[in-house]
């Protein structure tokens, strides 16, 4: 088999989700290292099984990342990695010509010492910025994200769709800028009563006359939020659902409605 | 469009952090990705309880065994699902448990109607994911790649041949490619 048929094989997909059997996956890691392609394959591979599992991705209970976090925390107490550093210095009867050694030995000591907590203080300085760096790409991120809705919403093609309140809030009313070509939806909410408690809004695009779910929203009036994305819409409309959004709409909890002009 | 991969450099962070054994790298570390892994654990063990303790579980042997970790050898994330199905496939062995091979979409669908599954609307719209991906190549996907189904294994309980189960994955991630 040439590089191009071991790649359009599958064996590349089933090594990265770990279904290979042994010699087999051995196989796939000798030839990653050899062809250059390979290795390329894998990672993007990797990447989409990333993102396919993130799209999956269940909450879990909040309380639990602190649990996790005191269980790590006991862990660290218990043993202690920085105590091996610095050694017992050793003991026995001293002549006087073995004297200068002591004072030898003692300032080799304090030097140890003083090197010891440079190089703690050193690792703290580099927690610290590892963990600015870390803010930093994350608010990068954030631009990014905020840039790419400012053009959405600069586009001349994006449509604005002013969703008005029903029968149950006449007042409320919700906005949704949607553009088909870049297949962009943002949604601001202009005035919406907060929901009920474990209650979600949930954005719908009516596309062929039928609901399809656009995702749920969180309750922040001031944020634009991006939602799924549509080639075809008709009309928008909200609906309050139980917490993490329904599959159909619930039609008489629906808020706003908007047609697509 | 903006494709949501997120950037390496933010993973080494974290692996520095883990390798200095800072807690912080732990707390980032959970935020970016215990959905992910609790998605998946889920599927594996079918039951909030179990996958509560299989989820502390993982992040603790994360934590022990962040030196094992060998960036040359993948992403980050890939490492940690293989640890997370793993400790679930353990656990329902301890437990008992039968790998049952009931619908997968029955099963994710009590879970999503037990708890709030958070399905990012930021970036993901699931209907177009399934219309994607067709109930024969999804089922495949997710017994191996969540479920931990090896390929002899998913071409048993599928009832086809190795050789359908290589190019049917193939295709599959393909399409996902396409997607994302």
């Amino acid at each position: 088999m040439n590089i191009q048929e071991i790649i359009e094989s599958g064996i590349i997909e089933l090594y990265v989700m770990n279904a290979l059997p042994e010699d087999e996956a051995a196989e796939v890691e000798t030839l990653a290292v050899e062809h250059p392609e390979i290795l390329m394959e894998i990672e993007n591979v990797q990447d989409v099984l990333q993102l396919y599992a993130q799209a999956h991705a269940v909450t879990p209970n909040p309380e639990l990342k602190d649990r996790v976090l005191e269980k790590i925390n006991a862990e660290n107490a218990s043993s202690p990695q920085s105590q091996k550093t610095v050694e017992e210095p050793q003991t026995r009867p001293l002549s006087i010509r073995t004297r200068w050694i002591t004072w030898l030995a003692a300032a080799a000591s304090v030097i140890a010492i003083v090197l010891f907590f440079q190089n703690m203080s050193h690792k703290k300085a580099l927690t610290n910025c590892t963990a600015e760096n870390t803010k930093l790409i994350e608010n990068q991120k954030v631009i990014v994200q905020l840039e790419h809705k400012l053009n959405i919403l600069r586009n001349p093609d994006t449509k604005v769709i002013d969703m008005k309140g029903l029968e149950i809030a006449p007042d409320a009313k919700v906005l949704v800028y949607w553009n088909a070509k870049e297949k962009a939806t943002l949604l601001s909410i202009q005035n919406l009563p907060s929901p009920h408690e474990g209650k979600q809004y949930q954005l719908w695009a009516i596309v062929d006359k039928k609901p399809v779910s656009a995702g749920v929203f969180t309750y922040d009036i001031t944020a634009v939020q991006e939602m799924a994305k549509f080639e075809h819409a008709e009309a928008f409309a909200v609906t309050e659902e139980p917490k993490g959004g329904s599959l159909t709409p619930t039609l008489d909890k629906m808020y706003v409605l908007g047609t697509v002009l | 469009m903006n494709k949501s991969t997120t950037p390496r450099s933010a993973d080494e962070q974290i692996i520095e952090l883990l390798r200095l054994r800072e807690t912080n790298g732990m707390s980032l570390l959970y935020d970016k990705y215990s959905g992910a892994l609790f998605g998946t654990i889920l599927r594996v063990v079918r039951s909030q309880e179990i996958a509560e303790e299989v989820l502390q579980d993982t992040f603790t042997k994360v934590w022990r065994n962040i030196e094992s970790y060998d960036t040359s050898k993948g992403r980050l994330f890939t490492w940690l699902i293989n640890i997370a199905r793993n400790s679930a496939i353990d656990a329902t062995r301890q437990k008992d448990f039968k790998r049952q091979n009931q619908p997968l979409e029955n099963v994710v669908h009590t879970i999503d109607t037990q708890r709030s599954t958070i399905i990012n609307p930021e970036t993901i719209d699931m209907r177009q994911l399934t219309e994607k991906l067709s109930p024969e190549y999804k089922d495949l996907v997710d017994l191996i790649y969540f479920q931990g189904y090896t390929q002899s294994e998913a071409a048993e309980v599928l009832n086809i041949p190795l050789g359908t189960v290589k190019t049917r994955i193939r295709t599959a991630i393909t399409r996902l490619r396409e997607f994302f």
